[in-house]
């Protein structure tokens, strides 16, 4: 990496860096020190003048999610979104394991700012380590007076806790991770009310991803200013990055947002692997549209530059596809993924998943006529904007660009009666 | 305070805080709807009301959408056409499409929405295969489950929780391979089950007891009031040529709302079986069919015989009018009157009373109110005038007895005399119910054999005895109360 820069991932390679000790070490625990000498609309204001977004997908600006929850004296409810299920996405799960007590940090100065006495961290079933890890941090930190009824001897209560999922990608949407969190199933609830206005357990809540959260403690600590020095003007700050596919060097790196995409592949992760071609990013996750390697060139990772090369930065997940990728292969398993995770309540979705992965699946395997390429268009058409909550418009998405881009090769595939290539991917991993 | 919203060009006042669904339904504007009800919660997850709304990047649903003043809306708008005929393929994507054997046919609103929205030949190909899900599942006594049909739009669920208090299903599985099931365990075995089988808008819920009788376009619908207790529910006596299949709620926002009990809706039965259709007399140990004409002039001749010693029983489930009459023919033999209820129930939080008689606060208008009691042991004849579902006054009288009964019921067996009236369901008449709403109900069936309605009866044994018996009931036809417009659509 040329340029490094250090603020989420400041004390990783830190030996021992979970434990409160080093987090204390370099500087730890200040910034809530100084929230909780803040008026809490002046945490949420700095939040939003730094122009944090959320990190989980959406972008949506943090500190106005803040101050969206109502002033009156119902309990209030942050929950933290640890249920980093979107394939491609692992950037969440290295806050986690690596430094839990940034995150316990920012949850401290985000529930300042909006009175809420209690936090969930809901995290994914999977993450069972983490989950531990977690565990042990928010003991060290309820040790320390961080946590508890008077958090840093002040007159804030605020208890932590630590919520494992059961495996539904679907409970990382905020209001089925909700209705999850009470004891429920995942299904995600219709909008209004707004979890501001009725979230867990019918009081106010806001779900904010982890690395939103871990991002806050920087910001109180140093500044709006000096958050704005990174990023650009409309996407300031940094940003966890989880590059994955074939890439020599797969990983998470914190890069300023408005880094080059090209830069990132090439240089940060050590370009394709076995030096072949580029052939597609998926830039921000499994349900942001897919770039074929030339619309990539001038691409850079921000939400603005993105969406007008007309993908999304969402999760910030960026899944390297080099040439001798079947796309029909990969939109296969992709459908396959999102039929598997529908919650099954909505319409479209429920039926248009399921629908849209068997002729994935027929057009692969060579069981297929011309007219199936125009369906499986049609029924991403048909979900997009049709559902509760963004599930179908996730699915829809590869549904429709690897269909409009890669339409030769699923043509190749009916014509020829199979996958022309012989295997689906250039390199088998292991 | 009222805004103004525009649906389809056409201006519309309404209040504010209703949802557009609401507002367009009360304006007879029809927005096609699954998951919606208007008595259950908001569910929003079947997507067939999506509207086109003035300023939206796209389609909302209708269900869960504010109106706001100066709304424009566009119900059936080229893009709302297509949602709507791509919300229709979806649902067809694992439906068996098995009308042919299904019990909703004709009244099932997939079916309807797809001819009025869709009508397009399916684009699945044949190598696309369904989901298979479970089949005639049994569900409980009263139901019937056909997880392929469901369409998901979760309305026995909100219908159980929400309604029935019983929350005893839910849904399972993700995706297409989502069903409708109960919770481990547990069965629907509810005193208000079957309403699934009416708010289902397919045939996934269908009922043990009319499964495969009938086609439903065959059945003529009558409405009515059922009398099986003392909150009077409205009700569709569904029949064809005078068989009666079945009973469907009626909506009536004061009394009954769209539901109905299982036993009020099972107790059909009584309409068709063991009914009395011909004046009996007894003969030592046989009953004999007389003619009418014999019958009524031997019940006169009883009547005018023992005078004085009288005693006329009301069965608390007769019409207000019925029994006008039968206390003016007894009072005028001289005669006393008493009346006689239905082992009592038990209230419950929704519908069923434990009065199990449909008309007793009607006749303590008229002024009938006492028990049997003592009364019977002076009495040298017991005339009783009972109804479709009275239970014996006591097994052994050892008294004379004439019986007007719609069913020969053990007192005709027991009886000296006893002469056929038409039940609730062939005659006019009026109830009071436990709120003391008068509900007027009309002949939905006809006469059987040689029965006569109630009041009939009455004056014809009185014209045998030269009394002329006249109702006074202006008040009670004047009250025509309560049968309510269907105010919203389900």
């Amino acid at each position: 990496m040329s340029e490094e820069i250090k603020i989420l991932t400041v004390n990783w390679d830190k030996p021992n860096s979970q434990s409160i000790e080093t987090y204390l070490a370099g500087g730890g625990y200040k910034a809530a020190e100084k929230a909780l000498g803040m008026a809490p609309e002046k945490v949420a204001q700095e939040v939003l003048d730094a122009g944090l977004r959320g990190r989980g997908g959406a972008g949506f600006p943090a500190g106005r999610k803040w101050m969206f929850m109502p002033k009156d004296n119902r309990p209030k409810y942050l929950c933290v979104n640890a249920d980093e299920g979107e394939p491609g996405t692992f950037k969440d799960r290295e806050i986690m394991r690596r430094d839990p007590h940034m995150l316990i940090e920012g949850i401290i100065i985000a529930c300042w700012a909006m009175a809420a006495n209690n936090a969930y961290i809901y995290i994914r079933g999977e993450f069972e380590s983490e989950a531990r890890i977690l565990e042990n941090a928010i003991e060290e930190a309820y040790q320390r007076g961080f946590l508890g009824e008077r958090v840093f001897g002040k007159d804030f209560k605020l208890n932590v806790w630590v919520h494992r999922g059961a495996g539904a990608y679907i409970c990382g949407e905020e209001t089925s991770l909700i209705e999850s969190l009470e004891g429920k199933r995942g299904n995600p609830r219709i909008r209004p009310p707004f979890p501001p206005q009725r979230g867990v357990f019918d009081m106010p809540t806001t779900v904010n991803n982890v690395e939103t959260i871990a991002s806050v403690p920087f910001i109180i600590r140093e500044g709006k200013d000096a958050y704005r020095k990174f990023g650009t003007e409309k996407s300031p700050g940094t940003k966890l990055f989880s590059i994955s596919g074939h890439i020599n060097k797969p990983g998470v790196y914190e890069l300023p947002l408005g880094y080059p995409l090209m830069k990132l592949i090439n240089e940060v992760a050590g370009g394709v692997i076995n030096g072949l071609k580029l052939k597609a990013v998926i830039p921000g996750g499994s349900s942001t549209p897919v770039l074929r390697a030339e619309e990539c060139e001038n691409v850079n990772l921000d939400y603005e530059s993105l969406a007008s090369a007309g993908s999304m930065l969402g999760s910030g997940a960026v899944i390297v596809m080099a040439e001798g990728t079947c796309m029909v292969k990969a939109l296969e398993i992709l459908t396959h993924f999102y039929a598997h995770e529908s919650c099954g309540q909505c319409t479209p979705c429920r039926e248009g998943t399921g629908w849209a992965s068997q002729i994935a699946r027929r057009i692969h395997n060579g069981d297929a006529e011309m007219k199936d390429i125009d369906v499986l268009y049609s029924i991403g058409e048909n979900m997009l904007g049709r559902t509760i909550c963004p599930l179908a418009d996730a699915a829809a998405c590869p549904i429709m660009n690897f269909t409009r881009k890669f339409r030769d090769e699923f043509e190749a595939h009916i014509r020829n009666k199979g996958c022309p290539n012989g295997r689906p991917f250039p390199v088998e991993f292991k | 305070m009222s805004i103004k919203i525009k649906i389809n060009g056409r201006e519309i006042e309404c209040e504010p805080g209703k949802t557009i669904l609401q507002v367009a339904l009360s304006s007879g504007i029809y927005i096609p709807h699954f998951c919606y009800h208007p008595r259950l919660s908001i569910k929003g997850s079947c997507r067939m009301c999506l509207v086109w709304i003035e300023k939206r990047p796209k389609l909302e649903i209708a269900c869960n959408t504010v109106v706001a003043d100066g709304m424009v809306i566009e119900t059936d708008n080229e893009e709302v056409r297509k949602a709507r005929r791509a919300v229709l393929e979806f649902n067809l994507k694992n439906h068996p499409i098995d009308c042919p054997i299904c019990d909703k046919a004709g009244e099932c609103t997939l079916q309807d929405f797809y001819m009025a929205y869709d009508a397009e030949p399916s684009r699945l190909s044949p190598r696309d295969q369904k989901v298979k899900k479970g089949k005639r599942i049994p569900m409980g006594p009263t139901l019937v489950l056909d997880q392929e049909r469901c369409v998901m739009c979760h309305r026995c669920i909100r219908f159980m929780r929400e309604i029935a208090k019983n929350d005893c299903i839910t849904d399972a599985r993700r995706g297409d391979r989502t069903i409708i099931t109960t919770f481990p365990g547990e069965v629907v075995d509810d005193p208000y089950s079957m309403n699934l089988i009416d708010i289902c808008p397919v045939g996934a819920w269908t009922g043990r007891d009319f499964r495969f009788k009938k086609r439903v376009w065959l059945l003529s619908k009558c409405p009515s009031i059922c009398p099986f207790c003392a909150r009077g529910c409205n009700i569709f006596i569904e029949h064809e040529k005078d068989i009666v299949y079945r009973i469907t709620p009626r909506v009536n926002e004061q009394v009954n709302k769209s539901w109905l009990c299982d036993e009020g809706r099972l107790a059909y039965k009584a309409l068709n079986e063991n009914r009395l259709t011909r004046a009996l007399l007894r003969n030592g140990k046989e009953l004999k069919e007389v003619s009418m004409g014999s019958a009524l002039s031997y019940g006169a001749k009883l009547l005018n015989e023992h005078q004085g010693k009288i005693l006329g029983i009301v069965s608390a489930s007769a019409s207000l009018e019925e029994a006008e009459l039968f206390k003016k023919l007894i009072q005028s033999a001289g005669g006393e009157l008493a009346i006689h209820r239905r082992k009592e129930g038990k209230d419950d939080f929704l519908l069923r009373r434990a009065d199990r008689d449909s008309n007793l606060r009607g006749l303590k208008q008229l002024g009938i109110d006492r028990a049997v009691g003592e009364a019977i042991v002076k009495a040298e004849l017991v005339v009783v005038l009972e109804s479709l579902y009275s239970e014996p006054v006591s097994s052994e009288l050892g008294k004379k007895m004439i019986v007007l009964s719609p069913r020969r019921s053990e007192m005709v067996e027991s009886a000296l005399l006893s002469l056929p009236i038409g039940a609730y369901a062939e005659i006019e008449g009026t109830f009071v119910n436990c709120d003391g709403i008068s509900q007027r109900f009309y002949p939905g069936l006809q006469l059987k054999g040689d029965a006569k309605a109630g009041v009939d009866m009455i004056r014809f044994l009185g014209k045998k005895m030269g009394i002329d018996l006249q109702l006074s009931m202006e008040s009670a036809r004047s009250a025509d109360a309560c049968v309510a417009p269907v105010s919203e659509s389900e």
